[in-house]
């Protein structure tokens, strides 16, 4: 059965002379960082293209640029040679590319056949639930999707959602589909599920983006691959003529820069934190951690891998004290902490480095002083009883500001008008003002411009070295490599593998994220 | 093609601050000004009455003054609680509690061989409490919108107010108006000789002072500044923001109900029905254009008070005192216009074919 | 027992009159509520909509005409509210606040000189056979067409919401603005309209009042029906059919408070006049209570959350 979403006679006329989509010169900067560093890239109808990059590179802000979501800075997009401009998704869908957002875009809420008529203005205004749900069911079959568009996006599973989300996007009759890491929250059957998909919609004439951080689902799939790093197109040649070597290479950048992996000796220093079968509910009931036992060394950096949303901020908040395990124990220093409020953590000298700088670790509103002190408040240095020493809150600050090398370093400046960076030196500083018997990282380096990056590591190797025991908990294979002694890989909330960086490589690391599956 | 992009523009001075605030009340008064022309009034006139007299006349000034006190005490009662995002808009209604049981003190219990005076501010702050403590634990424990149950608070303690004035508590001396009898004499505040201005000016001023101080030179107070500003950081730093917004709603009743108090022992002597001119909802204004600080409540409160002593001068002319009210909602508004536009840098751009800007808003 | 069943009827009908105006600026804010706008405003509305309707009828003598030009006015508050939250991105409760305390002024202001005076008000319409049924007549089908228009405006917002492309795009945008605009729903726009169109309910609301319940103008005659119409919205569940129910309870307990101050109630009738207002502090109670337990009410989740594309930096 061969079926079209569009008009696909016309479009096999335009695939042999024009790419669908040019992209030139594509600028976009998020503050001091440049997600986005003039690219050009140009999309074939028929095509599966693969964006390949490590964390960061600028894949998804790029995808955003073309879908609409986000304006660039400059640069120019031509859509089928005419250049255009999109202020809107709504502008994007109406040029035909569409786009699956790695965290969904569809309304909990409603059901698939209704997101599928949401702002769809050719869609008549009375919306009649049977053609609606008929139309819904033929293009889930066409697809071979076993999806009940009656059910709400709620019920369904991060795969079905996925389908949905995919059912939307061809609703609207797109010719270009962007998919950003849809592999990453699947199973290995529902990957292929996915990939048989793919090859559907460009044997009907459309073209798919497929951005992805994983190697083998990249070769095995595409035509064309592009890979991108810190923003700027480093690499794009068909699919055949890429060795998987270089690609890597061209991922993380010069090879030089593995020297570095080398660790420093591990230093077996006591047993600083033991978590046994801890267990974590979610949201919405769904459990984030499951039967998590590990142990953590005074000196020692573990490297928490895995792919996004594998459990990992569960993991930093049960061990923050922020969220009480429903089963299992933690101890630390062999005191049993389980249960205990994140207070009685600090206080233990457990300190905990958010993932979200600004919506966690800091109040905006507030001066850098203040939020210098935001969680010393306990320390006699800052008031006697209940009084709070204005001058005390200001000299940390200021303190702060000189120690971190924090520019402005105005104690009294909102942390609103701060940078990314800066704002991750006031949180980092802060948490390490004393040195810390347990520090979880999360995230430390994402998004940070090199000076930050370079004062973060040089901070968690000397906290290590001075016996902190460290859990950093990052997407990066270069950091988890060079800066921790050992490595867990988080999937699904499990652990399902452990590893030593001086004995691993990053293809390794980045197979044993997808979860227990055969090795290709 | 041009059209008009908006950078998102952050952090600006108290200078700037006040010249915002200062210009969107002379905005407002200006379209005040022309909102009288229009309805065929004598503009002028009118504010003479409005804003020369209360600050021209030496009765004005007093009286002003006067007016300014229940208006520092409910402003700040509005500015702590919407610090920490719980919008109590039932200042009203505790202030009303607090009046009841101010005169519950002095007309109805034995005499202690204390002055009255302090007793009924204290009862009057006891009953403020009670009163924000309801919504407050409401919303702290279930989640009930703290807005309407606030608001409903005002209704039914007015209410409760114009009950026991026509009724229990309707005085045997007030020749069958629905009023208390006077207090006693110890029941009232000092007040300064010949005028009608009373020590609560006072109690107002360290009332501010005091709250300045909680919030600022505490370590509660730091943790209630960070939990309106973030949350989710308050509760990251192991702040406990639950039993902390109680709290602040009670001290927010406090404040309320010491208004309440005071205006009875100081002003009026008297419980009345309807004696408030709508001081609790004039402190919604009084404490957004404060910006929420307690120090500048007092300022903005004065302010205020000019505007309510000039109404009850417009009311002498037998123009509407309604005006009032027409010109505070233009004020608010036009320093939320204002806000939007200091926050917000308005530029055009010539477009070329490509999006140029960030927070891009559509024609 | 004849005579209590002809109470009963009264107080029905008592009820659906008092009801009415809540019911239809409950009507409104849902639907705004349901784009993810909250306007506290409405109380303000009511008050310019109920003097702008007693005014032009006044003016004019066509109620009908008033009634248009109480919802016009209505309509432009709601715009007003509109510009400040949903395109400068004002806060949503402080510029409720200023509408609410706009609208009381404008109103009194120019009110002052209707206060006492009369116009030609909106008539009850007996429904052909149906009004002649003993007890369910009277009670159910001698009102004002306003009564019949809101009772029928409920099923057809419902259908609005659940079944128009329209609605869709509205509750979209109160669940997940960010979502719906990838879907290509013109955010703003769809929050603009909602704000008028609850500001026009608001407008008809308190035309009602001035020109069907009261049949004329008391300076600030609302007395927290807006609020009320608030409250009753939390009460739905954001649901139109439990609003009717929630407005009506409203006006069966005021009826019934007016009632009892007639037949000389021992309680005195400010003490009875509270009972709306403690009514509706027990019905947000137990609506919370439930909520807690079910967790199954339509709450938009982006309700008072303004929305901006692309908030990174």
């Amino acid at each position: 059965m061969r079926q079209s979403f569009h008009p696909a006679p016309q479009l096999s006329r335009e695939v042999t002379l024009d790419p669908v989509v040019e992209l030139r010169g594509i600028t976009k900067s998020f503050g001091p960082v440049k997600a986005n560093d003039h690219i050009d890239l140009d999309l074939w109808p028929g095509e599966i293209h693969a964006l390949l990059g490590a964390n960061g590179a600028g894949k998804s802000t790029l995808m955003s640029i073309l879908a609409g979501s986000y304006s660039m800075d400059a640069g120019t997009i031509r859509v089928r040679g005419r250049s255009t401009c999109f202020r809107s998704p709504a502008d994007a869908l109406k040029a035909g590319i569409g786009m699956v957002y790695q965290h969904s875009m569809l309304l909990s809420r409603m059901t698939v056949a209704e997101n599928m008529a949401v702002g769809d203005r050719s869609m008549p205004r009375i919306v009649r639930r049977r053609e609606l749900l008929a139309r819904a069911s033929a293009m889930a079959e066409r697809l071979g999707f076993p999806l009940d568009p009656q059910r709400r996006v709620a019920e369904l599973s991060v795969a079905e959602r996925q389908q949905a989300d995919i059912l939307r996007n061809l609703a609207r009759e797109v010719v270009v589909l962007i998919l950003d890491e849809p592999t990453a929250v699947l199973t290995p059957q529902e990957t292929a599920g996915l990939f048989a998909t793919m090859r559907t919609l460009i044997r009907d004439g459309a073209s798919v983006v497929f951005i992805s951080h994983r190697l083998d689902e990249v070769l095995h799939l595409a035509d064309r691959i592009t890979v991108l790093r810190q923003g700027r197109v480093v690499h794009s040649a068909p699919a055949v003529a890429c060795a998987p070597g270089d690609l890597v290479a061209h991922m993380m950048g010069s090879p030089a820069a593995r020297s570095e992996y080398s660790s420093p000796a591990p230093a077996p220093g006591r047993v600083v934190l033991k978590l046994q079968h801890v267990q974590a509910d979610g949201l919405h009931g769904v459990q984030s951690l499951t039967d998590v036992s590990l142990e953590v060394r005074a000196g020692e950096i573990l490297g928490v891998a895995g792919v996004a949303g594998a459990g990992q901020s569960a993991l930093a908040e049960v061990l923050a004290g922020l969220r009480a395990p429903s089963a299992g124990s933690i101890l630390v220093d062999g005191d049993d902490m389980t249960g205990m409020s994140a207070h009685r953590f600090r206080m233990r000298g457990v300190r905990y480095v958010p993932g979200d700088r600004r919506g966690r670790g800091v109040a905006q509103d507030l001066s850098l002083a203040e939020n210098a002190a935001l969680t010393w408040l306990h320390h006699p240095r800052l008031g006697r009883g209940h009084w709070l020493s204005r001058g005390a809150v200001w000299r940390m600050g200021a303190d702060l500001a000189r120690s971190e090398g924090i520019e402005p370093g105005d104690p009294g400046r909102l942390v609103r008008l701060l940078s990314g960076g800066t704002i991750q030196k006031l949180i980092v500083g802060r948490e390490t003002l004393q040195c810390p018997v347990m520090l979880i990282a999360e995230y430390p380096l994402h998004g940070l411009d090199v000076q930050a990056t370079g004062f973060v590591e040089a901070r968690l190797r000397a906290l290590a070295s001075s016996g902190t025991a460290i859990v950093l908990i990052s997407e990066d294979f270069d950091q988890l490599l060079s800066l921790s002694q050992r490595i867990v890989v988080l999937f699904r909330g499990r652990i399902v593998a452990q590893r030593r960086p001086e004995a691993t490589t990053p293809l390794q690391l980045g197979l044993d994220m997808l979860g227990p599956r055969s090795t290709p | 093609m041009r059209r008009l992009i908006f950078h998102r523009r952050h952090g600006r001075s108290a200078l700037h601050d006040s010249l915002t605030i200062a210009g969107s009340i002379g905005v407002a008064l200006l379209a005040g000004y022309l909102f009288l022309e229009a309805s065929g009034i004598d503009a002028a006139g009118a504010y003479r009455a409005l804003l020369v007299d209360p600050l021209g006349t030496s009765y004005g000034f007093f009286e002003t003054l006067v007016k300014a006190i229940p208006l520092i005490l409910t402003g700040l009662a509005v500015a702590v609680a919407f610090r920490m995002r719980l919008w109590n808009i039932g200042a009203e209604g505790q202030l009303y509690a607090g009046a009841l049981a101010a005169t519950y003190v002095a007309l109805f219990t034995p005499d202690f061989g204390l002055p009255r005076a302090p007793l009924m501010l204290v009862a009057a702050c006891a009953a403020g409490a009670v009163w924000a403590a309801v919504p407050g634990v409401l919303r702290a424990t279930l989640g009930v919108s703290e807005i309407l149950v606030t608001l409903m608070g005002n209704y039914v303690a007015i209410l409760v107010a114009d009950h026991l004035c026509y009724g229990p508590w309707k005085g045997k001396t007030t020749f069958g108006f629905p009023m208390s009898d006077r207090f006693p004499d110890d029941a009232a505040l000092p007040a300064f000789a010949g005028t009608r201005l009373h020590v609560g000016l006072f109690v107002g001023v360290l009332c501010s002072l005091a709250l300045w101080a909680l919030l600022w030179r505490t370590k509660w107070g730091f943790q209630v500044r960070v939990a309106g500003s973030n949350v989710r950081a308050a509760e990251y730093a192991g702040y406990r923001v639950k039993r902390d917004a109680v709290v602040v709603m009670i001290l927010s009743g406090t404040l309320a109900g010491m208004a309440g108090g005071v205006e009875l022992s100081g002003v009026l002597h008297r419980l009345q029905p309807r004696f408030s001119p709508g001081y609790g909802y004039t402190a919604i204004l009084v404490a957004w254009l404060a910006r929420l600080h307690p120090l500048a409540v007092p300022l903005v409160a004065f302010l205020f008070g000019v505007l309510l002593t000039g109404g009850e001068q417009l009311q002498v002319m037998g123009i509407s005192s309604s005006l009032v009210d027409v010109l505070q909602g233009l004020i608010l508004l036009s320093v939320l216009a204002a806000d939007a536009a200091a926050n917000w840098r308005m530029a055009w751009v010539v477009h070329q074919g490509s999006a140029l800007s960030e927070g891009v808003v559509h024609d | 027992m004849i005579d209590l069943m002809g109470m009963g009827a009264g107080l029905v009908a008592a009820g659906m009159q008092g009801g009415t105006a809540v019911l239809l600026a409950a009507l409104g804010e849902l639907v705004l509520e349901r784009s993810g706008v909250l306007n506290l405003g409405i109380e303000g509305i009511m008050l310019v909509g109920a003097l702008t309707g007693f005014a032009a009828s006044h003016a004019t003598g066509n109620p009908a005409l008033a009634l248009g030009a109480a919802a016009c006015a209505g309509m432009l508050m709601g715009l007003l509210h509109g510009v400040f939250t949903v395109m400068l991105g004002a806060s949503q409760v402080v510029a409720g606040l200023a509408l609410m305390i706009l609208g009381t002024g404008i109103s009194g202001f120019f009110g002052q000189c209707f206060i006492g005076q009369t116009a030609p008000g909106i008539a009850p319409v007996a429904v052909p056979l149906l009004a002649d049924i003993p007890l369910v007549g009277p009670a159910l089908f001698r009102h004002d067409p306003l009564v019949y228009a809101a009772v029928l405006l409920v099923p057809v917002i419902r259908y609005f919401l659940m079944r128009t492309t329209w609605g869709l795009a509205v509750r979209a945008v109160g669940e997940n603005p960010e979502a719906a605009d990838v879907q290509g729903v013109p955010v703003i726009r769809v929050r603009m309209l909602a704000t008028a169109f609850a500001g026009f309910m608001a407008g008809l609301a308190g035309a009602h009042l001035s020109l069907a319940y009261n049949r004329m103008w008391i300076e600030r005659m609302v007395a927290g029906r807006g609020w009320i119409a608030l409250a009753v919205v939390i009460f739905s569940l954001w649901r139109p059919g439990r609003a009717l129910i929630g407005a009506y309870l409203f006006g069966v307990v005021g009826a019934a408070s007016f009632r009892m101050q007639a037949l000389g109630s021992r309680v005195s009738a400010p003490l009875l006049q509270t009972l709306p207002y403690v009514t509706t502090i027990v019905a947000l109670v137990l609506i919370a209570w439930r909520a807690r337990l079910h967790r199954d009410a339509d709450t938009p989740a982006a309700l008072t959350i303004p929305f901006r594309r692309e908030e990174r930096s």
